[in-house]
């Protein structure tokens, strides 16, 4: 504390690990939130299912996505990360995940949707063991904080079953 | 600034930034703004700055007491020359008294010259240390 540089010296440091402790209680804050979220995704209709050139199906259907993600979100949340994966398992395969839509939820407003969308990414098989296959669609959400730790967690939805034949 | 100047600032550093810390951290909770909370804290650390850093009048309360630079000029620093005996070898048949004589001149000499800074700055370094003890 001699001089002018040091005592801004010492006030910087100190500032700024006070800073860091008070982004670490905050992180840990966040346990203190329960969360409880609804979703419900429905199968509105398969528009294409064919088998490719190479020999892997590859369908595509129309969804309908609706959740309410609400209560996920506290003070130290920056945004919340939403993909719905297909889940099946195949011969090859016990599980195949694909991703077929995602959307970045940036505030509490927006965390009620209901989005009626084409898939947004391609739902393509290894192989051709798609017909008359049953899947489950599962919304995954990654609650993304401000500081401090990263969380995720999923709702599994069951009873989807691809048609029989190609159309 | 003066020692107690130093520790005052050093204390009130510390007690403002955690003092601020805990006020911005209940004020971003209660309001469910994360930006809220850094704002405040951000006007706390600079409100810090300007009171810890700078060299306010009121942090230099204790001044030291340095020595009057007109009072030193009369006191030079005693040379290493004075010191050394000016003895000269003990000759036969010369007055006993006469060498008692120089030697008395040397310590006088001795005592106006280095002795009255000496004490000087004994005062000085060591504060209010009387002689009594």
């Amino acid at each position: 504390m001699h001089s002018f540089g040091y005592r801004a010296n010492a006030l910087l440091t100190f500032s700024v690990t006070i800073l860091a402790l008070m982004c670490a209680i905050a992180s840990l804050s966040d346990n203190l939130n329960s969360p409880s979220p609804t979703a419900q995704v429905q199968v509105l209709n398969i528009n294409r299912f064919q088998k490719k050139t190479d020999g892997d199906d590859e369908v595509s259907m129309s969804l309908n996505v609706s959740a309410n993600l609400e209560s996920l979100f506290t003070w130290n949340t920056k945004q919340v990360f939403v993909f719905v994966a297909a889940e099946y398992d195949t011969p090859k395969n016990s599980l195949n995940q694909v991703s077929l839509w995602d959307g970045i939820i940036p505030s509490k407003e927006q965390a009620k949707f209901s989005i009626h969308t084409t898939n947004k990414y391609r739902f393509i098989d290894e192989g051709s063991n798609l017909r008359g296959k049953e899947f489950n669609l599962t919304m995954h959400w990654h609650v993304m904080p401000k500081t401090g730790k990263m969380s995720a967690d999923k709702l599994v939805m069951t009873g989807y079953r691809l048609p029989v034949a190609y159309r | 600034m003066d020692w107690q100047g130093q520790k005052l600032a050093e204390q009130l550093m510390q007690i403002l930034l955690a003092a601020f810390a805990v006020i911005a951290f209940v004020i971003g909770y209660g309001l469910g703004s994360f930006q809220m909370m850094l704002l405040v804290y951000a006007g706390g650390v600079v409100l810090t700055t300007l009171i810890t850093i700078p060299n306010w009048p009121f942090f230099n309360r204790n001044p030291l007491k340095w020595l009057d630079p007109s009072e030193a000029e009369k006191h030079p620093k005693p040379q290493a020359a004075s010191s050394t005996s000016k003895k000269k070898a003990t000759k036969n048949g010369l007055e006993l008294g006469e060498e008692i004589v120089i030697v008395e001149e040397q310590v006088v000499n001795l005592d106006e010259q280095s002795m009255p800074t000496a004490t000087l700055q004994l005062k000085l370094n060591f504060g209010n240390i009387h002689g009594d003890w």
